[in-house]
C-alpha cells in the first residue's frame, strides 16, 4: 500500500544550492500570485462593473498555481526526453502542441530571435572568410645584413 | 446592445506578472535541480500564464453576466472550469 503525500510535505533533496520546498518560500510566492491575481480582477471589474468575490479570486490562484505546477513538470521531462539539461523553446511548442492560438503565439515569440541568430552566424562567416583571404605575411630572410 | 459589446470588449490584460515570479514557482517544481531554464522559455511560460489567467476571468465574467448576476461566484467557476481544462491541454 502506497501512502502518498501531498507534494507541500514532500521533502525535495538537498543539493549544494538548496531550494527547499519549505513552506514559508511556497507562501510568499502564492501571496505574490494572488496580488497579481487581485490586481487583474480589479482591471476587469472597472471594465465590465462585474466584482468578483474574494474565495473565486484565491481559487484562480490555486488553479494558476497548479497550473504552473504542471507545466514545469512536463517540461522537465520533454527535456530529459531529449537528452538535454536545459529546457528549449521547443520542449515549450511541444507542451501547447494541442491548442492552436498558443501554438500561434508561440511561433512569433520564437521567429525574431531566429532571424537574429541568423544575421550573427552569416557576420561570423563572412569574418571567417575574410580572414582566409588575406594571405599571410612571409617574411624574406635577406642576406643583406651579412654585407654591412 | 453597444454597452453590452463596449463592456466585454476583450483586451490583452494590461498588469502583468512580476520579474522572476514563474521563474521561481518553476524551479520549485523542476525535481532534478541540474535542469536549467531557457531565457526566452520564461517568456514563453508567462505568455501561456497570461492567457490562461485572461481565459479565466473572460469565461467567468461571460458565465456570470449571462446568469444576470453582478458577483462573480464559485459557481461560475465550476461551470466553466470542465471546458477550460481541456483547451489547455
Amino acid at each position: 500500500m502506497v501512502i502518498l503525500t501531498p507534494t507541500e510535505y514532500r521533502p525535495q533533496k538537498f543539493i549544494n544550492l538548496v531550494i527547499v520546498m519549505d513552506t514559508d518560500h511556497v507562501q510568499r510566492l502564492k501571496a505574490s500570485l494572488h496580488f497579481t491575481m487581485g490586481k487583474m480582477c480589479e482591471e476587469q471589474e472597472t471594465k465590465t462593473q462585474i466584482s468578483f468575490d474574494k474565495n473565486v479570486i484565491a481559487t484562480i490562484t490555486e488553479i494558476l498555481w497548479q497550473k504552473i505546477k504542471l507545466i514545469a513538470e512536463d517540461l522537465e521531462a520533454f527535456a530529459k526526453h531529449g537528452k538535454r539539461t536545459t529546457i528549449n523553446l521547443d520542449d515549450v511548442k511541444l507542451l501547447v502542441r494541442r491548442n492552436e492560438d498558443l501554438k500561434a503565439i508561440l511561433e512569433t515569440l520564437g521567429s525574431p530571435n531566429s532571424e537574429e541568430n541568423a544575421k550573427i552566424d552569416k557576420r561570423k562567416a563572412l569574418v571567417k572568410k575574410k580572414k582566409t583571404d588575406i594571405p599571410p605575411e612571409v617574411h624574406l630572410d635577406t642576406d643583406d645584413d651579412m654585407f654591412v | 446592445m453597444d454597452n453590452y459589446l463596449q463592456l466585454f470588449e476583450r483586451k490583452k490584460s494590461s498588469t502583468k506578472f512580476k520579474e522572476g515570479l514563474i521563474h521561481e514557482i518553476i524551479k520549485l517544481y523542476t525535481a532534478d535541480q541540474k535542469v536549467r531554464i531557457g531565457g526566452e522559455v520564461i517568456t514563453a511560460v508567462n505568455e501561456i500564464a497570461l492567457r490562461f489567467v485572461d481565459e479565466i476571468l473572460w469565461r467567468t465574467i461571460n458565465q456570470a453576466h449571462n446568469e444576470g448576476v453582478k458577483d462573480v461566484n464559485l459557481d461560475h467557476i465550476e461551470k466553466i472550469i470542465p471546458q477550460l481544462l481541456l483547451d489547455f491541454a
